[in-house]
């Protein structure tokens, strides 16, 4: 199988690897990390390194440098600028993340209402290590489908509009319905002062799809945040096998694939996280199995293994062949996925890329809808496309 | 450098930053060496921050009612195809897009800035001079003017501020000048230092004015930040200076800054210290001369 760029990975995975690189290579990495959204971790990570003296050794030995002790920071000139900039990114998403969760807790107050944080805001919650630099636009939250009416209402009364609205488009129009009809979320909901933007969802996939997920399952088995940091107490968050699913089905089984990468690196934090606690392994395969995501669970630990070396264990690999594809299919996406995942530099063509995410778009609406439904869709942006090129 | 921009090879630098550009479209490749004439180029031991590919849409468009596009590999990009003829605008523009959303170890501010380095033979730092305000107040013509009046030109686009020191950095990209502010200046410093016209962009007529070439020797060093002006250009006006201090002064610097929320606490402490530190000037104008006489005047007055 292609792995990911090697530098590139040398960045997620060993970042220390990376001081004595040149001006040339840095260039070029730091360009594949800033497409794949990974910019700020990385630079969240080479800053820890610089404050821990027991890794810098470590770090010098495993560069080949016997001569631990007064090695240079990184010397490459306007380097560190860029990283500097990458961090304040992250940092400001992360105040912003948390700021908008306080804002939303605000709106619902006095309700016994049951809502539960998805990805991002989720993460933060949970303590997961994968928060640390990670860009987050839009905001993701979960209520029981019965709720979700008042949850519109309560936040259009606060302050909230349909974002589609705010683009000119009158609710009842065609994006607005196909959202209430057939997709596991509300149309998108903007901050009308702030211009962030909030997914209320009832499931986490689309109710049209191949396959679907119990929401009331999720919901019940949805556990209370304890930690008192970012002010996120008070909301819920999926249950750990749940947590992972969802990252999972979000890139393997509903999304697209392409631009992916930071979400692979956020399931590989969460194997390494989650894998520690006892028992996980097994409640995790069984819960695949029964919520119907054995597929894109597979997906997941075969990638995360093969491109960012997660530590799915043996045993774990071995359950979840049980959820492979055909033989044929799995060649076929052994040879998309990590193209499509892979950032590819500006100056470097890379044909091979586009192809395989082409493909894979593809793919993903034929996961999310029956075909005739598909057709329909497809048609009516295609015309949609058509007319948008004549006004432009 | 043709063949450079051609392959996508070529590196040169603004001030602190390093941008490496690709364009195989000959209409841009000349007007792109012609505005950027005299820029220093970036050898192969410095960082690239910026990186932007310029070319037609599709194969078609290269020839038949040529349409441009710039590419900075972003997913979902920002930037829309323009008219064969302009794709020197669609550069400028996604080089602006990304050191505007991407530089933010600056505060940035959307402003001029031009900088008095000390007399040859002078200790002493050179101090800058910001001048914001809403587009069309005439900070890009006032910011030429004083380019090529003895000041050295850090930019007619964005001040970046390194918050640690409150110093700016040069930024000297050629200065866009529009329909008015064209005639006003090609009547002061010639034909010579000017582009060719740009005509029936969305802003009206174009002409890029080339960075002096002080400004790109010197391109790297820094200056002090010691002055700052809202300019406004009033038809008539004998001229007028107004004070913000405090509370007032602060929020119109933080309105003029880009990125003050994703910089954070560093941008807050800083603008607090600059309203502290500097004079914070409305300054109405009637003439460019007259406008020249009054920065130099309050910049003496800073001192």
């Amino acid at each position: 199988m292609k792995g990911l760029p090697e530098d590139l990975k040398t960045l997620l995975i060993a970042p220390q690897l990376a001081r004595n690189w040149s001006a040339e290579r840095w260039s070029r990495a730091a360009y594949l990390a800033q497409s794949g959204a990974v910019l700020s971790r990385v630079a969240v990570d080479l800053a820890a390194l610089d404050q821990d003296p027991a890794d810098q050794d470590a770090a010098n030995q495993d560069a080949g440098d016997q001569d631990a002790g007064d090695q240079a920071p990184p010397g490459v000139p306007g380097l560190d600028a860029c990283l500097l900039s990458a961090m304040r990114n992250g940092a400001r998403s992360q105040m912003r993340l948390s700021w908008e969760m306080d804002r939303i807790k605000r709106v619902f107050w006095d309700r016994d209402l049951k809502i539960v944080l998805l990805k991002g805001a989720a993460y933060l919650a949970a303590g997961i290590p994968c928060t640390r630099g990670r860009l987050s636009s839009d905001i993701d939250i979960m209520v029981a489908k019965d709720e979700l009416a008042g949850v519109e209402a309560a936040l259009l009364d606060a302050g909230w509009v349909s974002a589609k609205e705010m683009q000119g488009e009158e609710s009842g129009g065609y994006d607005d319905d196909y959202y209430r009809r057939w997709m596991h979320e509300l149309p998108p909901l903007v901050n009308s002062e702030r211009k962030t933007v909030v997914d209320v969802h009832h499931t986490i996939l689309p109710p049209t799809g191949r396959v679907t997920a119990d929401a009331a399952e999720l919901l019940d088995q949805a556990v209370p945040v304890e930690s008192e940091a970012h002010g996120l107490k008070g909301y819920f968050v999926l249950c750990d096998t749940d947590m992972f699913l969802h990252s999972v089905v979000h890139l393997f089984q509903d999304g697209e694939i392409r631009g992916g990468l930071r979400d692979l690196v956020d399931q590989t934090d969460m194997i390494r996280y989650f894998g520690a606690r006892p028992g996980f392994w097994e409640r995790l395969i069984t819960r695949a199995g029964d919520l119907g995501l054995g597929r894109p669970l597979y997906y997941s630990l075969r990638y995360s293994s093969a491109l960012l070396d997660g530590p799915v264990p043996a045993s774990a690999l071995q359950d979840a062949q049980r959820f492979a594809p055909p033989l044929a299919v799995r060649m076929l996406m052994d040879l998309l996925v990590p193209r499509a995942l892979s950032p590819s530099y500006l100056f470097e063509s890379d044909r091979g890329a586009g192809l395989a995410g082409e493909l894979l778009y593809i793919r993903s609406h034929w996961l999310r809808m029956p075909p005739l439904m598909l057709t329909r869709h497809l048609a009516i942006k295609a015309w949609r496309r058509i007319g948008g090129e004549k006004t432009a | 450098m043709t063949r450079d921009l051609n392959r996508g090879r070529l590196k040169f630098k603004v001030g602190p930053l390093v941008a490496r550009i690709g364009t195989s479209y000959p209409l841009l490749q000349r007007d792109f060496l012609d505005i950027y004439r005299g820029y220093p180029l970036a050898g192969p031991e410095e960082f690239v921050h910026f990186n932007l590919k310029v070319d037609p849409v599709s194969l078609l468009r290269r020839w038949i009612r040529p349409k441009i596009i710039a590419d900075g590999g972003f997913i979902a990009s920002p930037f829309v195809p323009l008219r064969g003829d302009l794709a020197i605008l669609a550069l400028e523009m996604g080089l602006n897009w990304q050191v505007g959303t991407r530089s933010d170890q600056f505060l940035i501010f959307h402003s001029g800035v031009v900088a008095k380095d000390p007399a040859p033979g002078e200790d002493g730092p050179s101090r800058a001079v910001l001048m914001a305000g809403e587009s069309g107040a005439g900070k890009s013509t006032l910011t030429a003017g004083l380019a090529y009046s003895g000041w050295r030109l850090f930019s007619d686009e964005f001040g970046l501020l390194d918050t640690s020191d409150l110093h700016l950095y040069p930024y000297p990209r050629p200065i866009s000048l529009k329909n008015e502010s064209i005639e006003v200046m090609t009547k002061r410093l010639g034909e010579d230092v000017f582009s060719r016209p740009f005509l029936n962009t969305l802003k009206g007529t174009i002409r890029y004015l080339r960075a002096p070439s002080e400004s790109l020797i010197n391109g790297h060093k820094p200056a002090r930040l010691d002055l700052i002006i809202f300019p406004q250009y009033v038809e008539g006006s004998t001229g007028g200076i107004s004070e913000f201090t405090g509370a007032e002064a602060f929020a119109m610097l933080r309105g003029a800054s880009v990125n003050c929320d994703r910089v954070g606490r560093s941008a807050f402490d800083a603008l607090s210290a600059l309203t502290g530190r500097c004079k914070v000037y409305g300054l109405q104008y009637g003439s460019m001369d007259m406008a020249i006489g009054m920065v130099e005047a309050l910049m003496e007055d800073a001192a």
